[in-house]
């Protein structure tokens, strides 16, 4: 019984380590760690990069997509916040960057209509 | 023999349980770090064509006893410290036309004179507008918490608290100096309060002017907004 359970245990342990192992990339570590230097456009293209080879992994998108906000890319910020939200939809840090960047966005586009009207 | 070589596997895989379990729980937890972007924007006046711009003044909507100073002239001047320091523009230095809130309105729909204006001055862009400085006093309820004297517990309470309303209005008309037209045209207001005793008025406007300016600046420069996200690592 014992060995039964230790046995599942350890698989799992392992099974995810190793799918996990994409997402614990030392890219996005260096990226990480150029954004919290302010070198945004170095980060940037770590997570460009890590997008393109691992598409399914949210917390990529949604650094990316935290890049282009702060580039002021917030189209493109906004494409890749959808992304992460369906990659991980349970992820709360990914949620509350998506709602708060949404609050912003729209006050944008609200400015930007008003300016439209007034033309 | 079996049996211990049982034993043996049994508490070997033991020892590995708890590494299995860390194992998991690294995997499961998200680690992140919260950072500060910074969200720009665009100028709302597309200025690239304009390259010089006259301040050419302000006219007050009322005379306030207390402030001894020219409203209108004041606020051209900290107009001016704030293109000179903030804006890519030129400043055309000149004296501020002696301006009323109707001389205004008459200015605006001449393009003849804003012309002539421009040429004079040699200014592509003109700022002139009007300013609305009043404060009101009044009262309001506020929330205080204290220790009752004898039976030393905390009470909650309300109290009247005597405060003053300080607002000032700046309708502003960045116009174009060859065409002799408004390019653009809006109005700023800001607003601040103080408990009684308020400070002097002329501090409280002076104090509005700079807030007035910061959200004027927006209209002829880029500018970018604070926010703070979560990285994840």
């Amino acid at each position: 019984m014992y060995l039964k359970i230790i046995g599942i245990l350890m698989g799992a342990a392992f099974i995810l380590s190793a799918c996990t192992a994409g997402m614990k990339a030392p890219e996005n570590k260096f990226a990480v760690e150029a954004a919290q230097r302010g070198l945004w456009k170095e980060a940037t293209f770590y997570w460009e990069r890590l997008v393109k080879k691992y598409p399914n992994v949210a917390k990529f998108h949604n650094n990316l997509a935290i890049a282009y906000e702060n580039a002021g890319r917030y189209e493109e910020a906004l494409k890749e916040y959808q992304i992460a939200l369906k990659l991980d939809p349970g992820n709360s840090i990914i949620k509350k960057n998506y709602n708060e960047f949404r609050e912003f966005y729209l006050k944008i586009e609200k400015k930007k209509e008003k300016k439209r009207e007034k033309k | 023999m079996n049996k211990g070589k049982g034993k043996n596997l049994l508490s070997v895989l033991k020892l590995l349980l708890p590494i299995c379990l860390l194992l998991l729980l690294n995997a499961c937890i998200t680690y992140y770090h919260t950072v500060t972007i910074d969200h720009p924007e665009r100028e709302r006046l597309k200025i690239e064509k304009y390259k010089t711009i006259l301040v050419a003044g302000f006219a007050a909507e009322r005379e306030v006893k207390e402030i001894k100073f020219d409203l209108g002239k004041e606020a051209a001047r900290y107009f001016r410290q704030a293109l000179r320091s903030h804006s890519k523009l030129k400043l055309v230095v000149q004296e501020p036309l002696e301006l009323t809130p109707k001389k205004v309105d008459e200015i605006v729909a001449n393009p003849d004179y804003l012309r002539r204006l421009s040429l004079r001055a040699g200014a592509d862009l003109i700022l002139l507008g009007k300013i609305d400085y009043k404060s009101k006093p009044f009262t309001a309820f506020e929330e205080v918490v204290y220790r009752h004297p004898v039976s030393k517990r905390l009470i909650k309470g309300t109290r009247v608290v005597n405060k003053k309303r300080h607002q000032l209005e700046l309708t502003l008309y960045l116009i174009d100096g060859v065409k002799g037209e408004p390019v653009y045209q809006d109005t700023l207001k800001q607003e601040i309060t103080y408990r009684e005793p308020s400070p002097p008025k002329s501090e409280a406007y002076f104090h509005l002017l700079n807030r007035v300016i910061a959200k004027f600046l927006e209209i002829i420069t880029p500018y970018s907004s604070k926010a703070l996200r979560n990285i994840i690592v």
